[in-house]
This record gives structure tokens, sequence and C-alpha cells, in this order.
């Protein structure tokens, strides 16, 4: 008796196993339906970006599927499969893999930082799959024969410091101290710095880091000042570069304090308060949204993009306009290819001259980095909002 | 004989899943070493926590040494893989033998507290080095090769840590049923009672500490060369505090609680992932956490002996008559009552 | 000199924030004997429910009030739900119990606060200055919520029936119950005040800490720290050690790399819990007692 009901136990499982797999594959293989997987950081350490990255990305669909994806002469609905990934490596692999075996994704959008990307960059590059980063380390798509597959949004960080430069020499500033958080996403700007110090641009007179978990960086901020330099360079993330726009505040600094793309757009404002006027960053031009008042077809991007995603969320992220560049760019590139084959849609994304919301992207058999130079803009802070500083 | 047949049991299962995880979604191949390597690097926690009643949370101080060794000596060094595999798996074990010369001195909480500050050192002085690539972590490490054969696709390598897994299993199994695992047994329940009775109960918890860490460092090789880039992650706390979860799951006085608690929490994770979202656009992985945090709970409330713990009082239950196992059930966690391993911990902690 | 001077009132000002929450874990583990790994959960959930609600424009008395009585009801659940229906034999093994708690209160955050940091404003806001020193004047009222709340605790464990019993249990389970206390009781009363602790504290920090839920953990690990220096089951300790390890971490960031600050305060756990794992101040202790 035992045993026959232990086998009957055993035929409804492997009978549901197979409905279940069988059910599985018929919702997976919808033919009018381009799968493109999304590995980013709902939890964990860069959470901030995730979320970010979350409401841009579904924006970006509604927009795409109000028109479908045109492959050849068919229409397909786009269908974003979103996973987090935990801000951890370990889990944007096991994402990543799960999505190219199971969901069949043409392409992927991810990871939203750098190690999150660099643990997927070998399972992407071996099964073929076009991939699009958030991420900014330069490592991520170098050294170009192993990263034929990897392309990313945010501009190579050597650019925004070369930004930087041009505006220490315009107002004869010499020596530059540099704040970083100590993750990925710092390193990232530190090695940039290091390597304009070795070519001669800048005097780089002090050092100092803090990690994502830090709220006060007072004692950094105090050694910083204590060898007197023109202007502080933060690159960092919120909270952290919020926090060091108070520390340097208090401290009464008084030369120009410059941050990096990542420092967050209204959040940063919203937690340094008034401590923030007069604080510049170099971001693309699309933050500075409400001011951007050209009509070429570039800007009128950036600003519709500025305007939908303010009003949806009722604020804007420095962080979403990457995200939803990393989708558009898959998007042109299968259009352009024609073809939902990945090794077509990689061809063509290497070919592509696009203009994005972040601004314009030129992919070449050289170069799979990011946003170009002149999508650049150095803003500052006047009454409470970010406006190009000239 | 009836221990053979547990393993028997288990290589079966172990061999099997590629064609299960294969054609099943959502689970890929990639599910299947991560669960046997983390597997691995949980299994010493049986006779550390289990056993000797020592809380680690620093399991990934040692399998992020392992990792970076691999990374280091093959990436910067050139060395052999298996080498550096082995250098890995020296340090992290004399390590963990220098650490408990002091910590084991005294009885408490110390252990749980000294590695969880142990991994956090460890973590932030590879985030400055440039050695360890700081935070942006080591990538290009070679894949492993057994017989010149490379260990290249997910089914590969799978076969090979399901291999060590099993290996791995048997030694610990070995262990703790030789006289250190009775004596770690009499060390957990009752320290005075092993002191009096001439047990040096420092030395007894430091060997358990040691194969903890060794088997640690080697599953951190084996995600090293499996997913060619190594960071500060392998060194993280979560990692640790997942680690002694799937061994407190599974069942932390069985050699398979580690294997069982790894198939549980991998599963619960990708099928979360999976499914949660379809029910709701909103639940992002923040619903994921709340349900891995409550599944934690009620396992450790519904049986306290974690997962194996439970089919072995339910198999003593239902036949009183025949002994308290039953061997070659079908399910995966009904072969798990086959150790014998587990009936000294059932008579010494009934519930 | 300036700069030593300001690196240690620095410390002192971040020492206070170890040392609210190396208070509640203290008193946990010190009725309890067990490791509350929840309890930097609990400031998380004060901090980020009454910067939500500022943020959200509600008075700040009335926002801090919703944060106390909501964070203070978690505490009491979790003992309620989580630590009273263990049947776990070893003590030890709860610690696994409380971290469950902790990514359960975490992953609940996340759901209904979202990840971005909350911005609450300072009670009274602007920057101390004194002879090139500055401090954030928020501290202030941060160092005066440890200093209200290591006094009340005092109060309560020295003078009070209830404190005197929880004390009781403390230091002899078996007695207590045969004089007819409940070590049950006890440890849900003292679970609800640790969360109470943590809520106060949380509410203080909220304006320093820009509290997002991902902040539980960081702020639990500092309090562990500041309770082992303290010796792990004296509450007055804990604090102490706080402002110890806040000092001594700013002097390391102020003259080491400053990469390495956090290697610092950990790593003299790791050698005080070799060298001297009952606790750095157990010798002012004895003195004391």
């Amino acid at each position: 008796m035992a045993r026959r009901s232990r086998h009957i136990f055993a035929a409804v499982l492997a009978a549901s196993l197979l409905t279940t797999a069988c059910a599985a594959d018929e919702s997976r293989g919808d033919s009018n339906k381009v799968n493109i997987g999304v590995s980013i950081e709902l939890s964990g350490p860069a959470q901030v970006q995730g979320e970010a990255y979350q409401k841009a990305l579904q924006l970006e669909a509604e927009r795409i599927n109000a028109s479908g994806i045109k492959v050849g002469d068919k229409t397909y609905k786009l269908n974003l499969i979103i996973r987090d990934n935990k801000s951890d490596p370990t889990e944007s692999l096991q994402v990543v893999k799960s999505m190219i075996d199971n969901d069949k994704v043409v392409g992927i959008v991810g990871g939203g930082s750098s190690p999150t990307t660099m643990s997927i960059v070998d399972t992407v590059e071996s099964r073929g799959v076009p991939t699009v980063s958030m991420g900014s380390s330069g490592a991520i798509v170098a050294p170009l024969e192993e990263r034929q597959f990897v392309f990313k949004t945010p501009a190579n960080t050597n650019l925004i410091v070369d930004k930087m430069i041009e505006e220490f020499e315009a107002s004869g500033i010499s020596k530059v101290a540099l704040l970083s958080v100590d993750n990925a996403y710092g390193q990232a700007g530190v090695g940039a710095f290091d390597a304009a110090v070795k070519s001669g641009k800048i005097d780089l007179v002090a050092q100092e880091k803090f990690t994502d978990k830090d709220k006060d960086f007072t004692v950094q901020v105090t050694k910083l000042i204590a060898v007197q330099p023109d202007a502080i360079v933060v690159w960092a993330i919120p909270p952290g570069s919020t926090i060091a726009a108070k520390n340097i505040k208090a401290s009464g600094f008084t030369g120009k304090v410059f941050f990096d793309a990542g420092a967050g757009a209204e959040l940063f404002i919203k937690g340094a308060g008034a401590e923030s006027e007069g604080m510049y960053m170099v971001h693309p031009a699309v933050l500075a949204g409400a001011q951007i008042t050209g009509d070429s077809p570039a800007e009128l991007i950036q600003r519709e993009f500025f305007e939908q995603y303010s009003v949806k969320y009722g604020n804007f992220s420095g962080f979403a306009s990457y995200g939803a560049d990393a989708l558009r760019l898959l998007v042109a590139a299968i259009e352009k290819a024609g073809s939902l084959d990945r090794t077509k849609v990689r061809d063509a994304m290497e070919q592509l001259r696009y203009d994005g919301v972040t601004g314009r992207y030129e992919f070449s058999d050289k170069d799979h980095g990011g946003v170009t130079r002149d999508s650049l803009a150095l803003l500052v802070v006047r009454d409470g909002v970010w406006v190009p500083a000239r | 004989m009836r221990r053979l047949l547990g393993y028997a049991v288990f290589a079966t299962i172990l061999f099997t899943i590629p064609a299960i995880f294969t054609r099943v979604p959502p689970y890929t191949m990639s599910d299947g070493v991560q669960m046997a390597i983390l597997a691995i690097a949980a299994l010493g926690l049986v006779p550390l926590t289990g056993y000797a009643n020592q809380i680690s949370l620093g399991q990934a101080a040692f399998y992020g040494t392992g990792a970076y060794a691999s990374a280091i000596l093959t990436v910067h060094s050139g060395w052999n893989l298996w080498l550096a595999l082995l250098v890995g798996a020296a340090l992290a074990g004399g390590g963990a033998y220098l650490l408990g010369l002091f910590i084991f001195r005294v009885t408490g909480h110390y252990l749980a507290l000294a590695t969880i500050a142990l991994g956090l050192v460890l973590a932030i002085v590879a985030r400055q080095l440039a050695i360890t690539g700081g935070s942006e972590g080591l990538p290009g490490i070679p894949y492993l090769s057994v017989f010149g054969f490379e260990l290249t696709g997910d089914v590969n390598y799978y076969y090979f840590v399901a291999a060590v897994l099993l290996v791995a299993t048997l030694v610990v199994g070995l262990v703790v049923r030789s006289s250190l695992g009775r004596s770690l047994i009499a060390v957990g329940d009752s320290a005075f009672a092993a002191a009096a009775s001439g047990i040096d109960i420092a030395r007894y918890k430091r060997v358990a500490f040691v194969l903890a860490a060794v088997l640690a460092a080697v599953a951190g090789s084996l995600y090293a060369h499996w997913v060619t880039y190594v960071d500060v992650h392998t060194l993280d706390l979560l990692l640790s505090i997942q680690l002694l979860i799937i061994v407190a799951v599974g069942g932390l006085r069985s050699v398979w609680g580690a294997a069982v608690g790894s198939f549980i929490i991998v599963s619960l994770v990708r099928f979360s992932k999976e499914w949660l979202p379809v029910l709701s656009q909103k639940a992002g992985g923040q619903v994921e956490i709340v349900a891995y945090g409550a599944a934690l709970i009620l396992v450790l409330l519904f049986l306290p002996h974690g997962v194996v713990g439970g089919f072995n009082d339910l198999a003593a239950r239902l036949r009183p008559a025949r002994g308290p196992v039953a061997p070659g059930s079908p399910s995966p966690a009904g072969s798990t009552a086959a150790p014998t391993a587990d009936t000294p911990a059932l008579s010494k902690e009934p519930s | 000199m300036e700069q030593l001077a300001q690196f240690v009132v620095t410390g002192l000002a971040t020492g206070t924030m170890y040392a609210l929450v190396g208070l509640g874990i203290a008193l946990v583990f010190q009725v309890t004997s067990v490791i509350n790994f929840a309890q930097g959960h609990f400031v998380m959930l004060g901090a980020l429910i009454f910067a939500v609600l500022s943020e959200s424009g509600v008075a700040p008395v009335l926002a801090a009030a919703v944060a106390l009585a909501g964070t203070t009801a978690v505490g009491f659940g979790v003992e309620r739900l989580v630590i009273a229906p263990a049947r776990i034999t070893q003590l030890d093994r709860l610690i696994i119990l409380t971290i469950g708690a902790a990514i359960v209160i975490e992953g609940a955050a996340l759901v209904a606060f979202g990840t971005q940091p909350r911005a609450a404003e300072p009670f009274t806001p602007g920057v101390l200055r004194f002879g090139g020193v500055n401090l954030e004047r928020q501290y202030l009222w941060v160092a005066a919520t440890a200093a209200v709340a290591v006094l009340a605790v005092w109060f309560f464990l020295t003078r009070t029936t209830l404190g005197k019993a929880m004390r009781g249990v403390a230091m002899d389970r078996e007695a207590a119950r045969l004089m007819g206390i409940s070590p049950r009781r006890m440890s849900l009363l003292v679970f609800t005040l640790a969360a109470a602790l943590g809520a106060v504290g949380g509410i203080a920090l909220a304006p320093i800490q820009h509290p997002d839920p991902g902040i539980g953990i960081a702020l639990g690990l500092k309090g562990f720290t500041a309770a082992v220096i303290g010796g792990l089951d004296w509450p007055a300790g804990a604090v102490a050690g706080g402002l110890l390890l806040g000092v001594a971490e700013a002097i390391a960031a102020g003259y080491l790399p400053s990469g390495y600050k956090d290697a610092v305060a950990y790593g003299v756990l790791v050698l005080l819990l070799v060298a001297r794992p009952t606790g750095l101040l157990r010798a002012v202790r004895a003195v004391r007692v």
C-alpha cells in the first residue's frame, strides 16, 4: 500500500513538472514578443541607481510598445524582463544566465554597476548576447577583443575628468583635492584622476576616501583642506555626495567644489539643501532638462524624456537616462539589423550613430564605451536647481 | 551498508540534477553550480556549529581568501591552478588555526563576533590593495582543466563541483562519525562535562574551525574559476550569513544539511525572483527579501533541526519498529533520511 | 593641534551614534544572552519612519511619536513571533533567528518606503564653531538623547521593581524563575525596550543618517563593536565603548590613509576578542562594582 501510494505520488510529481515545463515553454515562445533581459540593483548598496533605472526602463518600455519594434516587415512587442541582482556580482550572473537560457533574451540591459557587469562579461561574450551596461568602469569595455558583445552607456570616466580639467584651466585652478567613495564607482574616478596626473594635466594635492556606509566625512574633509587646494572634487553617489557637500560647506572651504555625474540630481539638492548652492557637476546636459531650450532633434529627445519622467515620478534622477539609453540602443540595433539574431544585433550596434536621452553615441569597432564627450555639460546649482554653468 | 546506500542515493541525485535543471525553468545549470559551491562552503559548519555549537559568521572570510588566492596567483603570477587552490586552502586553514588558538580559550559568542570582524577587515583591505584590483576586482581568471579538458560550460563544471561536493561530504561524514565527532558532540552539548571527562575542548573546536575554513576556501577557489572574476563580494558578511542560513535550514546536525539547505535556498531565490514579479509588477527584489527572511524564520521555528532533522523526526515517528531511517525515498529530501550520523544527534536533542 | 581637536570632536559625535546602538544590544544580551542582530534595524526603522513622515510635511513631534510607536511595536512583534516560539535549545542559535528578523524588517522597509535615502530636517540647523573646530548642531541632540537614554535605562534597572526583576533574570535565570519572575516576560519586555531605544536613537540620528532601508546592518555592526569593547553585557560599558570606537576611528582616518578607517575599527575588535574577550572596560567596571 505504502509502495503504491509512493508510486502515485512520484507519477503526479513527474506529471506536474512536465506540465510546468510545457506551460512555461509556451509563454516563452510567444512569437510576437522580443524578450530583453534586465539585471539591475533593486536592493543592496547600489539600490538608489537601480530604482532610477527601473523607473526609466518602464517608462521607455511603454513608449516603445506604443508603436512596437519593427523588425523587417514584422512588428513585435517588447517584453522587458526585469530582475533584481541585489547589487551582487554572483546574483547578477545567475539572473543573466537564467534570462539567456530560459527567457531566450535577444539582448541584456545591465548590470547597473561595474561589479555586476564584470561578473557577466565572460558569459555574454561566450554565449554571444549583446549587452548594454550602465556601469562606469573602463574595464567593462576593454580589452575590446574580449568585449565584442559588451557596450555601456555612461561616458568613459576620463571624459568626465577631461571636462573638469577644461574648467580648471579656464578658472585658474591648479591644486585639486579628491574625495571619493570607496567602491568600484569611486575607484573608476580615482583611476581617471591618476591617469590625468601622470599625463601632467593636473596637480592632485590630496586624496581621501569614505565608505558607502559612512555618514560623516568631517575628518577626511579636514585633511583635504589642510593642504589648501583650489578645488575639491567629490566622486560619489547619494547619500555620500550629499553628506560630502554638507561637510565641505561646514568646514568653511571657500574654493570651488565639483561633483561627477553620479552626484545625483534632485536627490542631491534635496539632501544637501542650501549647502549645495554654487556647487558644480559634470553631467550629460539632460539633467538641466527644464533649461534645454534648443529645438534640434537631439535636444527635443532630451527635453521630452526629462518632462515625461518628472511628471510620472515627481522628480528626476541623473541615473535614469543611462538606463533609458541602454534599452533604446538595443531596440535601435534590433531595428537596424532587421533581425532578432543576437550576432547581427551586435554588429548593428557597433555601427550605430544614435542620439539618446543622455547624449550622442558613436560606437565603432574600436570603441564600445558610452556617450560622447560633447554630450557632457558643466552644471551648477542656482536657487536650488541644476542649470548650465555657462 | 546503510551508510553506503545513503551516499549512493546522494550521488545519484547529484548526477541526475543536470538532466532536470537543463529542462525545467526557471532553473539553469548555473544554479546547480552555485548550489554545489555553496554546499561545499557551508558543509564545514555542520561539525563546527551543529556539533561543537560554535557559530561562525565569517565563512566568507575564508571563501574569499580561497577565491582571491586563486585569482591573484593565477592572473598575476601565472601559477598552476591546482597549486593556487591548495595555497588558498592552506592560508585559510592556517588563519583559522591561529585565530582558533586564542578564541576558543573562552566560551560564548566570541567566535561569531570575531569572525564577523575578520571578514570585514579582509574586505576593507581587499578594497585598498592594487594586487586585488581594489573595489573593481580581478577579471580574467582562467578556467580549470581536468586531464587536459577545460571546464568551461556550466554542465561540465557542475559535474566537477558535484564530485568535489561528494568527496567533501564523505570526508565530513567520516569526521563526524570518528571519535572526534563524538567528542565534538560532547563539547557542544556540555562543555563542562566534556572537560571533566578529559576532552581538550579548545583543540576539538579548533579542528572543526580549520576544517570549515579549508572547505570554504576550496569553494571560493572553485567560484573564482567558474565566474572568472573575483571582487570583494566574495568576502561579504552577507555571504557568511547566507552560508549559516543554508545549514540552519538544511539541518545543522546532518552531513546532508548543507546540500539540502543549499538546494532549498537557491531554489527559493530563483523561484521568488521568477514568480513574484508575475504576481505584481511592483514586487521587485524587495518582496523577494521578505520571502527569504520569512522562510528562514518559519523553517527554524517549525523545524528546529532543519529540513533534514524534520525528515528524520518524521521517519522515526512513522516507523518506530524499523528504526529511524528509511533509505531510498523518491524525493531528494527523502534520501537524506539515510545517514546514521544523525542518530546520536536525535537522541541528544529531543524536540 | 586644531586638526586633532577636530578629529576628537567628530569622533565623539559619531561615537554617540554607535553608543546608542550598542546600548540596545548590551541590554538585550544582559537579560536574554541573545545577540540581537536586528538592533541596527530598529534604529533604521525609527529613523526612516521619522524621515519619511517629516518629508511629507507631518509635524516633527507627531512624526517622532509614530516612529517610536511603530518601531516599538515591531520590537514587540519580533519577540512574540520569532524569539518566544523558538524551540531551539541552544541560546546561541537564536542569533540566526534575529538575523531572519533583520532580513524581514529590511525587506519590508524596502517594500514600504523604497530605496531612496530620505532627508529629515535637523532639529536645529546649522554648524557650531569653536576655536577652529566645527560640529553640526544635530549631534548635540544625539548626544543629549544618548545621555537621557543611558540615565533612563540606569534608573529603570536599578530603581524600579520591574528593572530589578530584569536584572535578576540576567544574573540567574533559574533563581529568578523560582522567585516568580518569568524570564519569558522579561525577554518580551527587554526586546520591546530595545526597539524603543533604537527608535529614539533613530529619530535623533535621522537628519545625519540620511536613512534608507540599507543602513541597519552597518549601524548594527558598529553597535556590536561598541558593546564588545564594553564587555557585551554592560549597557553603560557599551556607551563608553561607542565613544571610544568613534574617537579611535576618527583618529585612524585622520592619520592613516582614510580607506583603512574601518579596518582599524574591526581590527581592534578582533584583537580585543583575542586578547581581552571580556571587554576593554572590565577593569573600570570591577572598580565601580
